[in-house]
Order: structure tokens, then sequence, then C-alpha cells
């Protein structure tokens, strides 16, 4: 069970400071637009959190191209917004004395790279890939069960709990996604992705247990899926390194995003 | 259910019976790596006086353990269709449309139309016969996004 909560919370109101800026080439009126500052929830999703982005760069782009969709570039490269806002953070900035925050994230109009990004132009696009998500983990965690026997008002309310900001409406229902079933004290599996510098992941069946019964560590997990260099590895998540003797079934359940996965960045 | 071991044994005895018939699907990816590897085709398809050109991939979807089918459909200018579009030029227009949404390719991790692998489980033990669940599973549900197997696959099921 997830009882540490001031954990839960801690995690819940991560946020990071973005200044947004317009693409200068996209620039069509003569007065430059000012930059735009927001405080986004780590646990969010870019998608959910731009509307006045959006409403504030519109007027300076050429009026032919601005009905096409948005999306933003961080150093030279497009965000893949279908990642949580805190994952990106931690893979495209990482950590150290000097994060240069506010983070600069750079807004287009024009030329959406659609071969490498998801469209997310509408938010029941962004829902319909969170609930896949959550179901994926479910099916790892408990065969699926959990998710399918909730019902549609369930699934709502931890869409509109992470949509607004909503820390008890989400773990009302979240709750139960986190619980272990029947006999055993854990999950099946651990919902996880671990993505390297280059931004690619890779996902594993891995259990919270040995074949003996004892508890897997963040170590262990990093033994099975690097055992030539797990030694020489540490793990960013939330903007925080957690040690390697932490419990993979602790982890789960606590420091999951709210689509239930583990989002671990090597560095 | 099927482990990655089975899917790319089902997979390697598919591509050999299209080597034999001269079908186009391809091993992509690397073999030896646990769910690194698809199977692919690009299907060129006039549609309303416009080439079109269909590039499936079959890849497997590890957490559910089945396979998955997934696509992207470009213009001869290499822009690729949107979903709006692709449902009609697949005639789903009106029909619910959220069996098929962008998903990341397990293998590419880059947007692909994917048709949700959350009720393939349920298919695949209706096809617990066949010697190729994967050739069964693929014939039964390529028609609805356009890709037909030919009759000589049921050969290996």
């Amino acid at each position: 069970m997830a009882n540490d909560r001031e954990i839960l919370r801690e995690i819940w109101e991560g946020k990071i400071p973005v200044r947004f800026t317009l693409y200068p080439d996209e620039v069509y009126e003569l007065q430059q637009p000012d930059e735009f500052y927001l405080m986004v929830p780590r646990l969010s999703y870019f998608p959910l959190v731009i509307d006045k982005v959006k409403k504030h760069f519109i007027r300076y782009v050429s009026n032919d191209k601005n009905d096409q969709e948005m999306w933003l570039e961080y150093d030279g490269q497009p965000v893949k917004w279908h990642f949580p806002i805190g994952l990106l953070f931690d893979l495209l900035v990482g950590t150290g004395p000097d994060l240069g925050l506010p983070w600069h994230i750079v807004v287009h109009f024009e030329k959406f790279p659609e071969t490498q990004i998801f469209r997310l132009n509408s938010k029941d696009l962004v829902e319909a890939h969170f609930m896949a998500c959550l179901k994926e983990a479910d099916v790892l965690k408990h065969r699926g069960q959990i998710v399918s026997s909730m019902q549609k008002k369930d699934h709502n309310q931890l869409w509109s709990g992470l949509q607004n900001d909503k820390f008890d409406q989400f773990w009302a229902v979240n709750r139960k996604l986190m619980e272990v079933s029947g006999e055993v004290d854990h999950f099946k599996y651990i919902p996880f992705r671990i993505y390297d510098i280059e931004g690619f992941y890779k996902q594993k069946l891995v259990k919270p247990v040995s074949d003996e019964g004892q508890r897997k560590t963040l170590n262990d997990l990093l033994m099975e899926m690097y055992p030539k260099r797990a030694t020489s590895v540490k793990v960013l998540t939330h903007g925080m390194f957690p040690p390697l003797n932490t419990p993979l079934q602790w982890m789960s359940e606590h420091l999951s995003y709210p689509d239930n996965f583990l989002h671990l960045c090597l560095v | 259910m099927l482990d990655w071991e089975e899917f790319s044994k089902h997979l390697s005895q598919m591509k050999s019976l299209s080597d034999e018939l001269l079908d186009g699907w391809a091993i992509l990816g690397k073999t030896g790596t646990e769910n690194g590897a698809y199977l692919a085709k690009k299907v060129p398809r006039l549609f309303e006086e416009a080439l079109l050109l269909f590039e499936y991939n079959v890849v497997y979807d590890l957490s559910y353990g089945v396979p998955k089918l997934c696509f992207n459909v470009f213009r001869t200018d290499g822009s690729m269709l949107q979903l709006n579009e692709c449902i009609h030029v697949l005639g789903f227009d009106g029909e619910p449309v959220l069996v098929l949404t962008q998903m990341d390719h397990p293998v590419l991790q880059r947007p692909f139309f994917t048709l949700h692998p959350c009720k393939t489980s349920e298919f695949m033990d209706f096809c617990s016969n066949s010697k190729n669940p994967l050739v069964s599973w693929l014939s039964a549900i390529g028609p609805t996004v356009g890709l037909n197997l030919a009759n000589e696959y049921s050969q290996c099921t």
C-alpha cells in the first residue's frame, strides 16, 4: 500500500518554472512578443498546461500559419510531450548545480515534426494516451483486473484529478491501483521504463521479489537491466537520486507517475 | 499470451513463407534482443486518385504479451496522414475511433497508429489451436486497417 503520504504529497507538488519564447523566424509582427512564464506541475503533461502559451503567441504568427499545430522545442529537438513534464526535465536537463532555471522552451507553429512527436491537439487524445499507459501498468501489476473492474466514473476521477491538480481526488482512486491483491504482498511485475541519455527507453518484465521471496531493490533492477555496467550508473527520477537499496515495491507505490509507471533516467 | 521467444519464432516462420510467396515482409531491428525486432511491409495504394504508401509493422507488446499491428500512411511528398484522414481512407467514418491511437513503436519509439492491444489477449486465446497464432491473428485483424494476407498464409496455421 502507498502509505507514506508525505512522500506522495511531495512528489505531487513538484513544479518546474518554464520560460517560453516564440521561435524568432516565425514572428510575423513587427513587435517581438514578450516571453511567457509558467509554473508547471512535474506530474502533468505539456498539452494540458499550455493553452495560455498558445493564446499569448498566436497573434504574433502569420495568419495563414495560425491554424497550424503548436509544438515545443528544447535545445534543437522537438519535445516528446506524451511524456510527463517531470520526466522530460530529468531526461533533457538532468540535474546539477546549474540547471539554468527557468527551463527555456521554444514555441513553434510551423513544420510540425509529425514523424517524431504525437499529435495531441485535444485533451481527449491526451486522456486516451494516459489511460492506455495506466491500463498497461495495471496489466503488469494485477493482470489488468483492477482497471477493468473500475467504473467509468473512477477513470474520470483519475483523469480530472490529474488535470485539475487535485491530489485527494486522484489518490482516492489511484490508491486501489496501488493495492496488492490476494495472498501476496507485492505486484506481479513492476511497471517501469528506464531511459538512456539519447531518450530511448527500455522495458522488461521485472518482479518485485526474487525467486527466494526476497524483496528486490533498485540495485537488483539495475543488475537485471544492465548486468555489465550496473555499478557505474545512477538513476534520476522526480529530480532526485533514490538510494540503490530502495525496495522496488515501495518505489512503484510511491514514486510512480500518475500513469502508474516508474520513469527512471540513467545518469 | 505469447512470450518473446514464441513471438519471434512465429515471426520468422511468417517471414520465410512471405519470402516463398514474394510477399515483401522483412524483419527489421535486432533479432537477438528481447523485443528488439519487428516485421515490416510497405504497401502502395491508390485512394481518390492519390498514391498512398502504407507502412505496416507487426511488433511485440511486452506488457500484454501479445503482437500489435501498427502503421503510418505517407503521401508521395513524404507527409503523413493524420488520424481523421486515416479513418476516412480506411472507411471508418462515424465509428468510434479510440481503438486506433498513436502509440510509441516499441522498437523505433516514434508515433505509429496502433490498434490497442487490450483485446488482443482474448483473441490470442481463441487462436490457441493455431500452429502460428501470429498469422491467425494478423489475417483476422489486418483487414480492418486495409492489410489483407494472401490465402497461402493459412498453410502455416
